[in-house]
This record gives structure tokens, sequence and C-alpha cells, in this order.
């Protein structure tokens, strides 16, 4: 039996613990915590030694992979090293004068061709800037159409006889002073810039070609055609005025005199005015192919159908019936001289009128735009043209054996192809399906906004 | 119920004893392996000397240290976390206490926190310390908390106006340096609390339900020391034989107490300290007497023995006569050494003894005191100390 002043179980224990006689009683002593803090140390050390022997591994592997891509990166370096040099051959040796600048201005290529051209080594200007390569040329040290790549400078640009870019090409034409012992030389230049992988700009690349043989043989050439088309315009003013004497007398002659005349006196006669007037077309043809000028286009768009119809009156003013067979489709608008692109269909129409005879049968103009390119047609269904004359029926003097077309002067389809050739384009002949001669014209006609060519040209 | 056969332990730690003990800190720091030491202490021991004493000892060997003073009077928990971030921030590795119970419990703390890593009051109770604290060693200064010899260490949790006692035998010191000179510069008050706590720490082992012939030995001594020169001493303070005498009484009962543990006096004076801030040995003193009368007759003739001790001649007396020969003993020398107070004395009132009772019902010295209590006994204790 439990006496109720007899202490409590929990009682009991607390006093056993007071006493120094419960489960963890024991005096400080630090050996346990020493060996677990030395167990700790241990295993933290063993760690380590893993993680170090892990690392150590980890770094053998990278310095392996490091070894590897070393090697690769020393082949690719060598392949590019060869390339290099490939290009630098190709460079040294290509036929035209070249040299190339980095993008600091400074020479990183001067070929064999150009040494020769300028009297220069390439050790002597290698690496050199502040314009050194234009020193040979122009005699000072001065831009040229490789640094007007990615500037303009009106001054500069005004020394070249034209300069013509595409995309980021420029092609020009200049005269270099100091080539050739002062004696000086023409230049065809062409200059690009050279762009790297990522797009960036490293440099530019100059070539050019002595064009000063071609260009004295051009100026021979058209001094002599100057003199040529003087020639023919003195004989054929001088002509006319004879002619036009011989023509008058002779229809003087036939009024005055045509009762006192027999028919075989009457039909001599008659050849002599068929004759005459032929002459005169002929001198007629001659002095408008003589008097043709370079085209200056026109601000105002001139439009063909307007043209055509000019031509149409002119030439059957007298007979509206066979006015009615030509018949006329839709035609494009062009920057053209009104002039000339009156003699080309003056010139077409009534050739076309020549071979049609046939009861019902038709001329057909038309046309088209294809951008820059206008094309014209003229249409027929005549006996069309041999196969062996298509190719010379555009020369001058040039007629065909048949009775229809001795009637021609030989001049007009010459004029014609002078045209078409004067506006970047050209003209030819195809064979009408069914029978018959079609003739094309093809004119180049730019927008205004971008310059052609000739406007380049006629930058100076 | 004490037999002969029961288990005991008896658990002291290493100490020297004698005249110039606290010259030999920086020795003995350096053979515990110290390479910085924190020397905790409170201005008042500071000011009489003894710190300037022990640190030249440290300086001496080498070592340095940072002083930590930052103690009151009952070291709260608060002053325990701080003194433990200067041990922690200053990277020390061994403490040395230097002054009375606040200064060693406050430096116990500090050791218990610095090896554990957890808030002080988390280890309320008995064996609550896992990890031992770093090497510790006590110089007392006051002749009666033992807290230099004492598996106890008691703080303040000024939230709860409790103290809290943390009882583990790895608390207990590596080393003491007791040294008598010490005590000289005890003003007679303090000298008189210090002393009457002494004198409760022998008469409560004594009388303890877990005394054994070892601590009875110890108790026994240290209540005839006491009692015999307490009230001298108090007269003459500068009288190094009576503060040795003293000293030697006030050693022998802390070993005696900390291996039989304490009883209701312990425990109610705890509660009175928590309440209000009060001295440790006034509130022992004040309940002495009072706790003897209800504890007497649990135990008549081992109080007869202590009277004995205190060289009072009981013979031909009957045991009510016995009784109050004790008693008025004790009364007497708390008069002698100006300590005759009642609890209204330190501002205790009729309405604080409920909530004082049960806390000191909760007090682990209750488990050891003779006479089991309940609260109403409690109270009725309290009130007579009115």
């Amino acid at each position: 039996m439990r006496n109720p002043s007899d202490p409590s179980d929990d009682e009991e224990a607390l006093r056993g613990k007071l006493i120094g006689l419960g489960e963890l009683s024991h005096r400080k002593n630090y050996y346990p915590e020493l060996q677990k803090r030395l167990e700790e140390l241990r295993k933290a050390h063993n760690e380590l030694e893993l993680r170090v022997e892990e690392r150590t591994a980890e770094l053998a592997r990278a310095n392996r992979q490091l070894k590897a891509e070393i090697t690769v990166r020393q082949q690719a370096e060598e392949q590019l090293r060869s390339t290099h040099r490939q290009l630098q051959d190709i460079i040294e040796f290509l036929p035209d004068a070249t040299f190339a600048i980095d993008d600091a201005g400074k020479v990183v290529a001067w070929n064999r061709a150009i040494e020769e051209m300028t009297g220069v080594n390439k050790d002597a200007i290698l690496g050199h800037g502040d314009y050194a390569y234009a020193l040979p040329l122009y005699g000072q040290k001065r831009p040229c159409l490789i640094d007007l790549l990615r500037r303009t400078d009106g001054k500069i640009e005004a020394s070249y006889d034209f300069i013509n870019r595409r995309g980021d090409v420029l092609y020009a034409e200049v005269f270099a002073p100091n080539l050739h012992h002062g004696q000086g030389a023409y230049l065809w230049a062409k200059a690009s810039i050279l762009y790297d992988q990522q797009g960036n700009v490293r440099g530019a690349i100059e070539s050019f070609r002595d064009i000063s043989e071609r260009k004295e043989a051009q100026t021979k050439l058209q001094k002599a055609n100057r003199e040529l088309e003087a020639f023919v315009f003195t004989v054929s003013h001088d002509l006319r005025n004879p002619l036009n004497s011989i023509l008058c007398f002779a229809a003087l002659l036939f009024k005055d005199c045509a009762e006192k005349l027999d028919q075989e006196d009457l039909d001599l006669l008659a050849g002599i005015q068929r004759q005459g007037k032929r002459m005169q077309a002929l001198i007629t043809d001659l002095l408008a192919l003589a008097q043709l000028r370079p085209i200056e286009r026109p601000t105002e768009a001139v439009p063909a159908s307007e043209v055509v119809q000019e031509v149409i009156e002119s030439l059957f003013g007298e007979n509206p019936e066979e006015a009615r067979t030509v018949k006329v489709g839709s035609l494009p608008q062009l920057r053209i001289p009104k002039s000339h692109l009156y003699q080309i269909f003056d010139n077409l129409i009534s050739n076309a009128r020549r071979y049609t005879h046939g009861e019902g049968d038709t001329i057909e103009v038309g046309g088209r735009r294809d951008g820059d390119r206008v094309t014209f047609f003229v249409r027929d269904h005549g006996p069309g043209i041999p196969a062996g004359e298509k190719d010379r029926i555009f020369d001058l003097f040039y007629r065909g054996a048949t009775e229809s077309s001795r009637e021609g002067t030989g001049v007009g389809l010459a004029t014609v192809q002078r045209i078409a050739r004067m506006a970047e384009g050209r003209a030819w002949v195809e064979e009408t399906p069914g029978g018959g001669a079609t003739f094309h014209v093809v004119l180049i006609d730019p927008p205004q906004d971008r310059p052609s060519e000739d406007a380049a040209r006629s930058r100076r | 119920m004490t037999q002969l056969t029961e288990l005991r332990k008896f658990v002291a730690p290493e100490y020297i004893f004698g005249g110039g003990a606290r010259h030999l800190a920086g020795r003995y720091a350096k053979n515990l392996g110290a390479r910085k030491v924190l020397v905790v202490s409170d201005p008042g021991v500071v000011a009489a000397g003894w710190v300037g004493d022990v640190s030249a000892s440290l300086e001496k060997e080498g070592l340095p240290y940072v002083l930590f003073t930052g103690v009151s009077p009952n070291p709260r928990a608060e002053e325990v976390m701080s003194g433990a971030e200067v041990y922690t921030s200053e990277r020390c590795n061994a403490i040395v206490a230097v002054g009375g119970g606040s200064p060693m419990d406050c430096a116990k703390g500090i050791g218990i926190v610095s090896s554990n890593n957890r808030p002080i009051l988390d280890f309320e109770g008995v064996d609550m310390v896992e990890i031992p604290m770093p090497p510790l060693i006590c110089i007392p200064t006051t002749g009666g908390t033992s807290a230099d010899v004492s598996q106890f260490a008691i703080i303040l949790n000024s939230a709860e106006k409790t103290k809290v006692a943390i009882i583990s035998k790895t608390v207990l010191p590596d080393l003491a340096l007791i040294d008598p000179v010490t005590l000289t510069s005890m003003d007679p008050f303090l000298t008189a609390c210090t002393g009457l706590d002494a004198l409760t720490h022998g008469i409560e082992a004594f009388v303890s339900n877990a005394h054994s012939p070892m601590t009875d030995l110890h108790a026994l001594e240290g209540i005839r020391l006491v009692s015999k020169h307490l009230a001298e001493s108090v007269k003459n303070p500068t009288d190094v034989e009576l503060r040795t005498l003293i000293m030697q009484g006030s050693l022998q009962a802390g070993l005696a107490f900390s291996n039989a543990i304490l009883g209701a006096n312990h425990a109610m004076a705890h509660s009175l300290g928590g309440e209000r801030d009060a001295p440790h040995g006034e509130c022992n003193a004040i309940l002495l007497d009072h706790v003897i009368a209800f504890n007497l007759s649990a135990a008549p003739e081992r109080f007869e023995r202590i009277a004995e001790a205190m060289g009072l001649d009981l013979r031909g007396m009957n045991s009510t006569e016995k009784k109050a020969a004790l008693l008025n003993h004790i009364r007497s020398i708390k008069q002698e050494v100006g300590l005759d107070l009642k609890l209204n004395n330190i501002g205790i009132t009729r309405g604080d003894l409920s909530s004082l009772s049960k806390k000191a019902l909760k007090d682990p010295c209750m488990v050891t005191n003779p006479r089991r209590a309940n609260q109403r006994d409690i109270e009725v204790i309290y009130e007579e100390s009115l």
C-alpha cells in the first residue's frame, strides 16, 4: 500500500537524477565528443580526398579535351593559312592590276600586274595607309574609287569619266596621269567591299585595266563617224537642190508639152519623175539618219499611241480607206524623244504597207512594258522575209530581191536599228504565224529616279 | 528511508584551497589548453582588484584574454547570451570566472551556450546539457555560494520572473582556485548573506533525504565552522584566518549540498529571488528558522546533531525544548550578523504568497526536502516569515 505522503514515481526519478543516478549523469568528459569530431573529421577527410580525386580526373578529362580541341584548331588554322595563300596567289596572278585594303585603309594586297603597271613593288607599299596607293596613279595621295564605296566625295567623283554603282560594286573609267612615266593611261576600274562571314566590313578591293588603246580607237572611230555623218549630210543636202530642180523641170515639161509628146516620150518623162522621187526619198532618209542625235530623255513620258496616230495620218491622209487596214492595239508611254519614236513607227509602218497588197490584209501595231523594257511590234501578212535576209535586212542600203522591196531606200530599217541601239535596245524581225513579217523593237526606259548609264555618263 | 546500501554518488571538482590560489589561474588555464580566455566577472570584483590579479597571471603565461563584466546579481538569461556572443566572436576557447555566485553561474551558462549553440533557457532541469562546455576555472570571491564546486547554475528568466535551475554534472568547473584572501573585500552585509547561505547549504544537505555518510561529514563540518566564526568574521573583515575558516566551511557545505542536494529553504528562496531579485543569501536567511520549524518533526534526531555541531548542549531537554533551543540559536546568529529580517523588508506582501508557493513547489530542490510539503504548507511558512 502506498502512503499518500509517499513521493510519486516522477519525483522519485527526479531525485535519482539530482543525486547523480540518472541515465545521462556523468562528469564532463571530452572523449566522446572528441571521438565524434574525429570521426567527422575522418569522414570529411575521406570525402575531400574523393573530391580531389574526382576533380583531378575531371581536370585530366578537360585537359585531354582541350588538347584535342587545340589539334583541331591547329588543323583549321593550317587549312586557313593554306586557303589564304591560295587566295593571295590568285590575286597575285590576276591579269588585272589589283590591290586590297583593310578596314583601316592599309594596303594588304598588291599584285604582280599592278607592280608592272605602276612600277611600285609590293614590299614598298604593303602595310601603308593614308591613300599611298593613289600616288603612282595620280601623283598625289587622295581617295580613289575604293574609298568611294563607303562615302561620297563630290570632288573625287568628278574626276572620273563616269561612276556606275551596282550594289556594293562600283565601275568607273578614269584617266591616271602618272602611269607610263607621266604619259598617263585610261583605266577601267572596279571596286568592291570585302565582308567576313558575319557580314562585317573587313576592307575593300579594286582592280583596273588599261583601256588607253581602246579609248584611242573609240575616239578615232567617233571622229571618223562624225566626219562621215557630216559628209553624208553635206552630200545629201547638196544633192537635194539639183534633184528638186530636175523634178520641177520634169513636172513643167509634162504640163506644158504633154500634147506634143508621143506615148513613148511620156513614159520616159514619167520614168524621170519616178526615179527622181525615189532619189528624193533616199536623200530624205539619209538626212534623217545622219541627223540622229543621242537620246536626251524628256521629263514627261510620250504616249506612243499618239505618235502612231500621227504617223498613220501622215502616211494615209489621202486614203482613209487604206488607213483602216492598220489595227492599233494598246501602246505604253515612255521617255524617248517624240521625233525618234516617230521615225521608228514611220519606217516600220511604211515598210509593212509596201508588202500589204491582199484584199482584207491588215497591219497590226502593238506594244507592252516589262519593267524597264518597252517592246513594240509592227506585223504584216505579206510574203515575209526570206530566211537568208533576216540578219542583213537592218544593214544600211540593203534591199531585198523582190519587186516590192525594191521600192525601199534601204535606209529606214537601219535607222530603226540605230535608234533602238541608242536606247540600249535592239530591233529584229520574226515570221508572222500564217505568213508575213513581224518587226520587234525593244527600248530600255528606266524610271526617272534611277539614272541609267547615260545619266551617269552625262554627270561630267 | 535512507539506507546504507542505497546507491550514492559523490562528485567534486579538482580544487586548490589556500591563500594566493588565485595567482595560479594562468598556469592552469594553460594546462587546460587555453589559447584565449574569456574572463567573466562583475564591476565590484574588478574594483576590488581580484580580476587584476587573475589577468596578470594570464598575461604572465602569455595568454590573451577578453574581460566580460556585464553580469548583475542574479545573472539574467540575456547576459548569458551576450557573454556567449563575446566568447564566440573573440574566438575564446576557455573561461575563467572570478567573483560570487553571479559571475560563476553566468560563466557556466556562457560555456553551455557556446558549445551547444542554443538559448540558455533550453537547458532548464536536470541533465539537459548534451555537449560539455569548454574548460572552466572558478575563482570564488564570496564565502557561501559554492558555485565553484556545485553542479548548479541558477539563471534568472526576467520575462517570467523565475529562477531557472540548470543541474548537470557537466557544469562542474574543471578547477576551483579557492583563495580565502579574496573574501577580505566583502562588506559586512555581503559577508552575512553569503555566510548564512553556506550555513543553509550545510543544514539542508544534512537533513536531505538523499544524504550519505560522505555528505554528512562535510555538511556537519561546514555547519560547525560557519556557525562558530561567521559573527566574528563580520566584525573583523580583514582577518584572513577567520576568512579562511569561513571559506573552508563554505567549501565543505558546498561539497555536501552538491551531492545530497537541498530542500524547501532553497526552493522557496529561488522563488523569492525570481520574484523580487533579492540577494540569495538574504532570502535564505529570512526563511531559515521557519523552514527548520516545519521540517524538524520529519527528522528530529538529525536536527539534534545539527544543534550539537553548532555547539548547543541539548542534554536533559525534551523535544520541544530542543526545537526551541535550535531555532533560538539560528535567530541569534541572524541577529548577530544583522540579517534578522522579514519578508516584508524585501517588499513581499500576503498577496504574493500563492504564486511564490506554486513556483517553490516546482523547484527541483523540493524533491530532497525531508518532509513532503503541499501548497498550503509552503504558504504557511511564507506567512510566518512575513
